[in-house]
């Protein structure tokens, strides 16, 4: 049972999570068409800027978004979703057990500087679940199924943090990690965790008022 | 107003408006977060002190959230009350920020669209102005 | 093959020496493999090596003690004794060896365990944390 889990399901879940992506990938271009007529870039090109002019002109267009209406939450989540991504791809562990099966790994973050990046994410988390629980206009759009998405974000990291430190049960725990991994891994095609993928194509690639590059699809 | 209650909900045809644009509007109830940043890039949010049923999310939630996850199946009660959210309480200016790209106008226009297909609209022409919802 | 190298096994005495006929059993059974002497600071700590259970195990030296020459193993056993500086693994795997000391003892020691689970034998720890404990 604990080698099925450890090996595997391991690659049934990514298996499953690059195919989901990929399938979903797809019907995103068969769900949008280009696009005929693209917004005017809305900056009108003026004579060049000194570098003061240049600062307060950046600043000034942070004015508008929500750098400016909530600049905590957007300075924690960007800083949880850049680690929760960023943190397993680096961590040492795993990128040995890549080494061991593939013969190839990730260049690799110092161990003690994972240990603070993993208790920066379970922070962040607690502090989005803080808002589900204690803000009203979030606590009016929130459902078990919100609270069930960010414990599958948490889980591996909660349960990776027990078990560098060797809490509890050690092979218990790993095995506790392993599996919700695996969940997570599993669920994001299916669940609002897609937004990892759906992101980029909806920011970048969708032509809207506020996309970030011009984008050239329509729905 | 006394058409609007006699005629019986057609659930076919919401179904079929629903499966019509299934693949966008559902994947944008999906993957909405929750997480309210939409919240203060409304005007109707901001003016009437920032009460949560204004957010741009809670509307669309509320409105074709709702008839998606009942697949069409609602009777003219919560028709009338969907018609308060998305003709009321939302004005489509388009204003609405998304972090993640959802485009919400759209949701709330496809709402009215279904509402307006079972006859449930603001009639300004036949009620005085202050109860025209 | 380099006979060069400093001492890399740190073999501490845990336990003190069996002495028998046989001269694997003259081994200390727990043998720690600290690198910190060789590649500075480590990140997890030293693994204690059950030397004797590989042995009750049932495996013979050249399973795991190898000079590889055209990809066989061409070890004299006799030379398999205590002291001699020579069959020390950091006597071959150097810091620019093909497989550095940390990764020959994790190949060796790794490998070895997966492949005994593959094949539903009975096998040692598979988890980072369970041989590199902490106290």
């Amino acid at each position: 049972m604990l080698a099925f889990i450890r090996g595997q399901l391991i690659s049934i879940a990514f298996v499953v999570f690059v195919l989901g992506l990929i399938f979903h990938f797809i019907q995103f271009f068969r769900l949008t068409r280009k696009k005929e007529w693209a917004y005017p870039p809305l900056e009108i090109k003026s004579q060049k800027k000194t570098p003061g002019q240049w600062v307060t002109s950046c600043l000034a267009s942070l004015n508008g978004t929500l750098w400016k209406t909530y600049p905590v939450v957007t300075v924690m989540t960007s800083v949880f979703h850049v680690f929760l991504i960023g943190v397993p791809l680096f961590l040492l562990g795993h990128n040995m057990l890549l080494s061991q099966s593939w013969g190839l790994s990730f260049w690799s973050l110092r161990e003690s500087v994972t240990d603070v990046l993993t208790v920066v994410v379970i922070v962040c988390a607690a502090f989005f679940l803080g808002r589900r629980l204690f803000l009203a206009r979030v606590r009016a759009i929130t459902t078990a199924y919100d609270y069930l998405v960010l414990l599958i974000a948490v889980a591996p990291f909660l349960t990776g943090y027990f078990a560098y430190h060797q809490w509890f049960d050690y092979r218990t725990v790993m095995t506790i990690h392993i599996l919700s991994g695996v969940v997570m891994l599993i669920t994001i095609p299916f669940t609002k965790l897609g937004h990892m993928l759906f992101f980029f194509l909806y920011r970048f690639l969708i032509g809207t008022e506020y996309s970030f590059a011009r984008g050239a699809r329509a729905w | 107003m006394s058409h609007q209650e006699l005629k019986p909900v057609d659930t076919k045809q919401i179904q079929g408006m629903l499966s019509r644009k299934k693949g966008k509007m559902k994947r944008f109830l999906s993957y909405c977060a929750h997480c309210s940043l939409c919240a203060e890039s409304c005007f109707l949010y901001m003016e009437h002190h920032k009460d949560p049923q204004y957010m741009p999310s809670y509307k669309a939630i509320n409105s074709l959230g709702k008839l998606y996850r009942k697949n069409g199946k609602v009777d003219r009660k919560l028709l009338t009350e969907m018609k308060g959210i998305v003709w009321r309480n939302c004005v489509l200016c388009g204003r609405c920020y998304c972090p993640i790209g959802i485009h919400i106008p759209s949701m709330i226009a496809f709402a009215r669209s279904i509402l307006r297909s079972q006859d449930v609209y603001p009639q300004l022409d036949e009620v005085s102005s202050e109860s025209w919802l | 093959m380099k006979w060069t190298g400093c001492s890399l096994w740190m073999i501490a005495f845990a336990a003190l020496l069996m002495l028998s006929h046989s001269p694997v059993n003259a081994q200390p059974d727990k043998m720690i493999l600290d690198l910190s002497a060789i590649s500075g600071k480590t990140t997890r700590p030293p693994v204690s090596f059950p030397h004797n259970r590989h042995v009750e195990a049932g495996l013979s030296c050249k399973d795991c003690h190898h000079i590889y020459e055209n990809g066989k193993n061409v070890l004299d056993e006799s030379k398999l004794e205590e002291g001699n500086k020579g069959i020390r693994c950091s006597a071959c795997h150097g810091p620019k060896s093909q497989a550095n000391l940390e990764q020959a003892f994790h190949n060796q020691c790794v490998g070895c365990h997966t492949k005994y689970e593959k094949e539903k034998k009975k096998t040692g720890p598979r988890y980072c944390g369970e041989c590199h404990i902490r106290k």
